[in-house]
């Protein structure tokens, strides 16, 4: 088959191979088996309400709008930490979509009037928002169109009660016509190696996503869909540009010579895998990776972390319909706990309510989430749940080297009510005969002002304290993240925020407990020589910036990076500190201050 | 009823983006407020209808609010278009 641009040679198969140019989104290159991704379609039937039924189907599109709007919430946060802020806002855009008048209003009016079902009225109403006045050959509206048809799939799905989605595991490469925000962000997870799509440019959020995850990408490909077979071997190379089907013998060598070049280039830092993060004054610094599901497993064993730092653990939670059981829970940090052995897994208990809600758990609408209902409150409010996790992590204590870890602990109070229960939890196992590790370390997370301040006695009582960065900067600094206004004043460097993470890791120490530190301030380059030299025991960071601030870390001397600190403690302003910070990164590793963007900007 | 004329800064326009950030600050006001290219008028407080504009680098957009606290809508809503919303491309 001949087609303009493309080389078509005799195959030992029997079709020919096609060289396909794109727009190279994301660079490096994968080559496998090809997928072809086509997310289900959700059929929505029309269909008539009788009167007495408009006020449950009002009901029920009000809810499936709530629900989805968790799972965006959840997914939002998941990027922000996974990925990065940038990548994380595309779901504020669709957060948006859930509260837009133009969306509901016709729905919550049209069910009275027209006695229709719900899906179908949104269906329908969506369709024309999107295809309203949109022009047709333009990548704008197309990723316009992308991300809307995306959250309204997901409110769909929730209206007709379809059941959870999974992927299944899928190695090799992906071609489709576009990707979905919540299908690009678990891409790495489903086995999926490198993709190209029909649609979509350099600043898609698929493009944005896939660089920032070190997927090889290639977007815009015309007529991709009509070369490519499902089973097809196919070559991404997002350096040119070019999707090569079902390459011959000569070119498939070719690429995977270069393949192993480029894995050759970066095995220096996958060599650094079985090192240790450990300064060039001979201190050893826990260097562990975040996860959300045992799914990430593979990514953190790769990458050469020390354990699992956090383990955030409202998976289960949110994107689900119903409470997760002991049992399943069970088995998912068992996995975890197994396979990371003898290394330490730190569990979080269920961080839900502000930003982050399950439906069935939700208590009442809360006029400010930010202050929130939520971490330990809310487990303490819902100790069913809470109980049940707590058995699940004890369980799981016995097969690996599991250490358990409590959310937004701001008084004395809630971290004794919460251990009480877990001491009767381990007591009941063990009257049960079931194995758990009594010795199971049992540590706090420091977010909050409060904690901070009584960072000395909370020292005394528990085994360990991990700082939730991105939480403590902005309880502290008075600022929200997601708010446009005051988003540019979150400052990690400022000097309120040094002063109080010395105050966090000296209290720790003087009571000879460890302290570590997650969020964006643990991977962020600018802080890592700060947080070093403040003395922090561990870093739990995203396992693709493992390798960069395992370098990082590696080409310190902790004694300098003390001193810094003690400097930066005497000064009174964010920018001072980051000049300084700047000026000493400027001198021992200039390459980690090349701005590391997200691309030319986003959609 | 109030309005003003502002020009979009920003390098790539009006797209997804800056589109959400002038939804949200819009969504801080009690009066209505609308934004309009070329005559096309869409609810700023609406994410489809914003998202519709599309408007490059250089165009010109009309602010149109009305209620109690206008005249402070769209000064905040200048302010953001105008400082091409915080420095984003």
């Amino acid at each position: 088959m001949r087609t303009p641009g493309s080389k078509a040679r005799p195959m030992p198969a029997d079709r020919p191979s096609v060289t396909l140019k794109g727009v190279p989104a994301a660079p490096g290159i994968a080559i496998g088996l090809v997928h072809l991704g086509a997310r289900s379609e959700v059929a929505v039937p029309d269909g008539d309400i009788a009167l007495d039924e408009i006020e449950a189907e009002t009901k029920r599109f009000r809810e499936a709008i709530e629900k989805a709007r968790e799972d965006v919430t959840f997914l939002r946060s998941s990027a922000a930490q996974e990925v990065g802020e940038e990548s994380a806002k595309i779901f504020d855009t669709q957060l948006l979509f859930l509260d837009d008048t133009a969306v509901l209003d016709p729905v919550v009016h049209g069910i009275p009037r027209e006695r229709k079902r719900a899906a179908y009225l949104f269906h329908r109403n969506v369709g024309r928002l999107i295809e309203q006045d949109a022009p047709a050959d333009s990548d704008y509206f197309r990723e316009r169109a992308n991300v809307f048809r995306d959250i309204e799939w997901r409110v769909l799905r929730h209206l007709l009660d379809l059941a959870d989605e999974r992927q299944p595991q899928q190695h090799g490469v992906l071609m489709a016509r576009e990707l979905a925000p919540s299908d690009a962000l678990r891409l790495d997870r489903s086995g999926i190696t490198g993709f190209a799509t029909e649609r979509g440019s350099m600043t898609s959020h698929a493009a944005i996503m896939a660089r920032s995850k070190g997927v090889p990408a290639v977007v815009g490909v015309k007529n991709l869909l009509l070369q490519v077979k499902a089973g097809d071997t196919a070559v991404v190379d997002g350096l040119a540009g070019a999707v090569v089907i079902n390459p011959s013998a000569s070119v498939l060598a070719a690429y995977e010579r270069r393949l192993g070049e480029l894995k050759a280039f970066e095995g220096s830092l996958v060599a650094l895998r079985e090192e240790r993060a450990t300064t060039q004054d001979g201190r050893t610094i826990d260097l562990s990776a975040n996860i959300e599901s045992p799914a990430d497993l593979d990514k953190v064993l790769e990458c050469g972390a020390y354990g699992i730092g956090l383990y955030r653990t409202e998976f289960f939670y949110i994107e689900r319909a119903r409470m997760p059981d002991e049992e399943e829970q069970f088995q998912a940090y068992r996995e975890v706990a197994e396979r990371l052995r003898p290394d330490p897994v730190i569990i979080r208990t269920m961080d839900i309510g502000g930003d982050k809600v399950a439906s069935y758990l939700r208590a009442g609408p809360e006029t400010n989430p930010f202050h929130g209902w939520r971490g330990i409150r809310y487990s303490l409010e819902h100790t069913d749940a809470f109980y049940t996790q707590l058995r699940a992590i004890y369980r799981a204590s016995a097969h690996g080297n599991v250490k358990l870890m409590l959310p937004m602990i701001t008084g004395i109070e809630e971290l004794r009510a919460a251990r009480a229960l877990a001491t009767q939890v381990s007591n009941e196992l063990a009257g049960e005969g079931i194995e758990r590790d009594e010795r199971i370390e049992f540590g706090m997370m420091v977010e909050t002002p409060s904690a901070v301040m009584m960072a000395d006695i909370f020292a005394r009582e528990v085994d360990f304290f991990s700082v939730g960065s991105n939480d403590l900067i902005q309880y502290t600094l008075a600022v929200d993240r997601s708010d446009p206004k005051t988003a540019s004043l979150y400052q990690p460097h400022h000097p309120a925020v040094l002063r109080s993470l010395k105050t966090v890791v000296d209290a720790a120490h003087a009571e000879k407990i460890w302290v570590g530190i997650c969020g964006e301030m643990a991977a962020d380059p600018m802080s890592t020589i700060l947080l070093v030299g403040l003395g922090f025991d561990e870093l739990s960071v995203s396992p693709y910036l493992v390798p960069k601030v395992k370098t990082i870390v590696r080409s310190l001397i902790h004694a300098d990076a003390q001193a810094l600190v003690e400097q930066a403690l005497r000064l009174e302003s964010s920018s001072a500190v980051q000049a300084l910070v700047l000026s000493r990164m400027g001198r021992l590793l200039p390459q980690f201050l090349l701005p590391v963007g997200d691309g030319d900007g986003d959609a | 009823m109030p309005s003003r004329t502002v020009t979009i800064q920003n390098r790539d326009g009006l797209h997804l983006r800056p589109a959400g950030l002038l939804v949200k600050e819009a969504a801080r006001f009690r009066s209505d407020i609308f934004v309009s290219k070329n005559g096309f008028e869409v609810n700023a407080k609406s994410i489809m209808g914003v998202t519709m504009l599309a408007a490059e680098a250089g165009s010109e957009i009309e602010l149109r609010a009305e209620g109690d606290d206008a005249v402070e809508a769209l000064a905040a809503l200048a302010a953001l278009i105008e400082s091409g919303f915080g420095g984003i491309r």
